[in-house]
This record gives structure tokens, sequence and C-alpha cells, in this order.
């Protein structure tokens, strides 16, 4: 098994929210050291593609409040679970969901990273805003650099 | 999509604001009586009916598959069968029969996910699935690797599990092998004795008592466990093609919400999904699964949405009862495929989502474009029987405060399985007191 892997969550119908699968759809031909994946965000399938790798890298709209198209770098330790996550009770589904039933189960990843991307727009809709397109080859640029030098 | 609050760096996903619209609950209570009950929790498909004006015939199976995560291959075989309807297409034989399988991978997963990751930490009073593990880790890890075998169900047939890529107007873009499918059958026999186990685990629940009085809708035929295709039947007497769905069910204003509802006409408010299936279709179960049933006490005549958690599991294991049959009957189609001949048309689809009727109808021109796209969810027809149960429920328990009444009002939606994102801890609720 390839040991890292670098996940793309998203809706690609959401505007905005496609920008996961476009980063990770990018790196699909730049990366061999790592398996690239495209899923929806549902945590036993996030939970699934990441136990056993020593590294997973998810890609996300990540909304922060800085202006649209703002690159973030999220390490997120995986044992304990960082007290940064809320508690369950009020997200079940998504990214702490997985995080929390892959620490229940021991099926986390070495080391979880999420990169994001402020989105402009979350609309119904097909297709990137221009704040968001115009950011992605720095995002893709970044997860690049940063896989390549893991497995230098 | 994430949230990243500042200033410290934390996340929390928007499930909710990603796939399904809001979830929030309004209740009006005058005088110690319900008046209102307002629920947002599903977002009709409204933006895919009218992206897909003016596209292909052949493009709503990949662009409907993306409505939901959890059950792509049921937008696809209603978008498919609709189409195929509207051209005049019948797709039978192995390759109606691949369908067939592909859905059960589908059903498979997502009632192994409802029935573990949402509804059944309820049963328990705990929060989520995390907590389960805590309490029985052996149950969560069988119900992964049973989800997972569904999934790779799904990959093998569809070509990817997330968003199926090999199905297409007609049938396929390539068929397995059956080498392909026989090296499977091991994967099927350990779902089918963890399955087995799933319909023993659920069926020993307490259920609180809940009677439903909805009217129950669900496909019939003649043969089968109806998945794919079949008359669209009712216990009050329903009986009709796909083709006849306009004109029996109408979206109306209901009594106690200001949203739109569907509703039979001149009848009013119906139950889809897997209690209207057990209903109307349990004397078509497989043996392996009629006994399972059997053996845990679920008879046909159930209308408590609680015990909707075992009819999944019994389901489940239909399913991988009819797969494994699939797998030992299959003989490669020599074409992966029927051709269509295009002309104008409107046709109608209707299959058994996991939660229940999905119906597709699509009007084509003569050149085999979309001139028109109507797809009516299961959510969305189930709204004005959760509601309808909602107000119920909020009635009999109105001295509650709100977040204890928040609580049971999501124990009550999640009966029904709503789509995945609304099916977990997310009501935003207001009561208004007056």
């Amino acid at each position: 098994m390839i040991d890292v892997v670098i996940i793309g969550i998203g809706n690609t119908y959401r505007s905005d929210d496609g920008v996961g699968h476009a980063a990770a759809e990018a790196l699909m031909g730049m990366v061999s050291d790592a398996e690239v994946l495209l899923l929806d965000g549902e945590p036993t399938r996030l939970v699934d593609a990441w136990a056993g790798r020593r590294l997973a890298i998810v890609l996300d709209a990540v909304r922060g409040g800085d202006p649209p198209g703002t690159v973030y770098r999220v390490e997120v330790g995986t044992d304990p679970l960082p007290a940064e996550f809320p508690h369950l009770s009020s997200h079940s589904a998504g990214l702490e969901s997985a995080v929390a039933l892959g620490r229940a189960l021991d099926r986390n990843p070495g080391g979880l990273v999420v990169y994001g991307i402020e989105p402009a727009d979350l609309s119904d809709g097909h297709g990137l805003s221009k704040a968001v397109e115009l950011a992605l080859p720095g995002l893709i640029h970044q997860v690049a650099e940063e896989v390549r030098s893991l497995c230098a | 999509m994430t949230h990243k609050a500042k200033p410290s760096r934390t996340l929390a996903t928007s499930e909710l604001a990603r796939v399904e619209g809001e979830g929030a609950m309004r209740v009006e209570i005058r005088h110690g009586r319900v008046d209102e009950v307002q629920l947002n929790i599903y977002e009709p498909p409204r933006f895919f009916e009218g992206f897909l004006r003016g596209r292909r015939y052949s493009e709503p199976p990949d662009i409907t598959a993306r409505i939901c995560g959890i059950c792509p291959v049921a937008y696809q075989m209603s978008a498919c069968r609709a189409i195929e309807d509207a051209l005049g297409l019948q797709v039978n034989g192995q390759l109606r029969e691949l369908r067939r399988l592909l859905y059960c991978g589908e059903w498979i997963e997502s009632h192994v996910l409802h029935i573990h990751f949402l509804h059944l930490p309820d049963f328990f009073g705990l929060d989520s699935a995390v907590d389960l593990a805590g309490i029985n880790r052996p149950a969560v890890e069988r119900a992964l690797a049973l989800k997972k075998i569904g999934n790779e169900l799904i990959e093998l047939i569809g070509g990817r599990a997330i968003h199926p890529i090999n199905v297409r107007v007609g049938g396929f873009y390539k068929v397995p092998t059956r080498r392909e499918l026989v090296a499977f059958r091991p994967k099927l026999e350990h779902a089918r004795e963890m399955a087995a186990e799933v319909v023993e685990l659920v069926g020993g629940l307490d259920f609180p008592e809940l009677e439903v009085e909805h009217e129950m809708v669900a496909l019939r035929h003649p043969r089968e466990y109806a998945i794919l295709d079949g008359r669209i039947t009712s216990d009050g007497g329903l009986d009709i093609t796909e083709q006849e769905y306009p004109e029996h069910f109408v979206e109306e204003h209901v009594e106690h919400s200001t949203a739109l509802h569907s509703q039979i006409r001149a009848r009013g408010t119906y139950l889809v999904g897997p209690l209207a299936r057990y209903r109307l279709n349990s004397d078509r179960l497989t043996t392996v699964a009629a006994d399972a049933a059997g053996a845990v006490g679920l008879t046909s005549d159930c209308r408590n949405p609680f015990r909707s958690i075992v009819v999944r599991a019994v389901e489940t294991l239909d399913v991988i009862e009819v797969g494994l049959a699939i797998v030992d009957a299959y003989d490669e189609p020599d074409r992966p495929h029927l051709e269509a001949t295009i002309g104008a048309g409107t046709g109608h689809g209707a299959t058994e989502a996991p939660r229940g009727l999905l119906y597709h109808r699509y009007t084509l021109s003569d050149d085999g474009v979309i001139a028109d796209a109507v797809i009516i969810p299961p959510t969305s027809q189930n709204q004005a029987a959760i509601e309808d149960d909602l107000a119920r429920y909020v009635q009999a328990n109105i001295g509650l405060d709100d977040e204890d009444l928040r609580k049971g009002a999501e124990v009550t939606i999640r009966n029904h399985d709503p789509c995945i994102s609304c099916a977990t801890h997310f009501l935003d609720l207001t009561v208004v007191r007056t």
C-alpha cells in the first residue's frame, strides 16, 4: 500500500465546494508517491481511505473568514483527539466524525493534514469562482511539494 | 466544505450546507397545542432539474448521480429507466441482472450505514457510532466490513464507488466477466454471515411503542422484492404503472406546514421506504431473509418506524442473497448496452432507493435534448409523513424543555432515514410558545 494518501472531498455541484476534487484531480498526474482519491466526506469512507497510512492529506473548501482564495494548512493530530475539534454531538458527519471514529477503532493515519481554500460561493452550480480558480495552482503546488519532500 | 473558525484553529464540517440543505425545524405551540410544524430537511433537487434541461439524453445518469453521495446508483437507475422509457428501450436479461446487482451493493452500503452509524446509537441513548464502538466495538467493526463489501460490489459493476461511471442509458460501458463475479462470491458469502448477525442484533432491541397510520407506497414486482422496477402500489389499494405517477401524486399544502408536500391525490400523506416495502412485499423475500425476519418476530403488519431498523437489516440480508443468485446465474452478455433510437417522447422511471421510491421523468425533443426533467426523491415524498410524526411527538411531549424536545425530534426523523447529513445530530429547533 502506498503510505501517503491525498483525499479530495466536496461536491462539484456546489460551486467552490468542488475545489477539493479539482485539486485532487490535478494532483493525480503530478505525485507518483501518493494515492489520490475523490470522496464526498462521508466519515466511514474517509476512515477506510486513510486507515494504515503514514500520512493523509485532505483537500476541501475551508471557511475561516479570510478573503476568498486564501489557502489554509492545518495539521490535525489524531491521538488524542485534538481539543480544537468540536464535540461530536454537534457534528456527526464529516471530518471530525471520521477522526473520532478512526481513533475509536485504531484506524487513523500516522499524520493528518487538511489543506483548504476559502470559498467565495457555495451555491448550487458547477464550476469554481474566479478567486478560487486563481488560488488553485498555489494549493496544488504546495501539496505536491509537501508530498515530494516527504517522499524524497 | 469545512469551517475554520478564528482565532483558534477549529474545524467543523458543514455537511448540511454541502449536500442537502438546512436541517431546521420550527414548531409553533398555541395554548398548549401544536399549531404548526415546519421541517427543512431536504432541498429537492430543483437545481439539477434546471441544469439538465438542454442537455443530451445520455447525461442524466452521470449528472444525477451527484445529487446524493450515499445513493448515486438509485439516481442513475431511475434516470436510465425514465430515459429508456422515453426512447422505447427495454433493458432485460443479464443487463437487467447486473443493474440489480449494482443496486444490491448500494442497498448494503446505505442500509449498513444507517443502521449502525445513525439509528442504532439512538437505541442505546448514545450520541454516535463512536460511542457505540465504546460499548460494542465488534458491531461497529462488522458494520465497516459489511459496508466495505457493498462498496466493492458497486466498484466492481459501477467502476467507481462514489459516483459510478460505468452506467449508461441502455446498460453499461463495460460488463464484468463471469470470472470477476465468481471471484467476488466469497465476499458476498462473508457478507451474508455478517448480515444475519446484524438481523439478530437489531431484532433484539427494545422498541418504543409507536404506530404510524400513513398510507404506505412501494414498488411491487411479480417475483422479486422490488428494487429496480415494478408497479407502484400501496396498502390503500393503489396499483399503477410508473407512467401513471403524475396522475396520482401531487404537491399540495398540508394542514400543519407551510411547505408544499407530495400527496396521493385526494387521499393525502403517504410513506415510502423500508416499512412500506416490507408491508407490501414481505412475501417476495428470499427464504434466508424471510426466515431471519420470522426468527426476530418481524411481521408484515409492522407500522412502527422504530422497527424500520430491523427491516433494513432483513433487506440487507435479502439483497446479499439475491446478489449471490445473480452471480451464480451470470452469463456475460454479448453487448454491454443496447443502442437507443433517438426520438421525442416523455419517459418515467421509478426505482426503490434505499430510503424509498425515487421517481424521475424526462421529456426529450426529437434530437435527444432534454426539454423537461422532474426528480422526486423519497425524502421529499416522506416530508409530510415525517412532519406528521413530529407533530404527534411534540404534542405528546409538550412539557419537555427545548433541548430534550430537539433530541426526541431527531430520533423521530432518523426513523425514516432521510438523507445522510440530515439524519445525524443536526436539528436547529425553534419553538414558539404562545
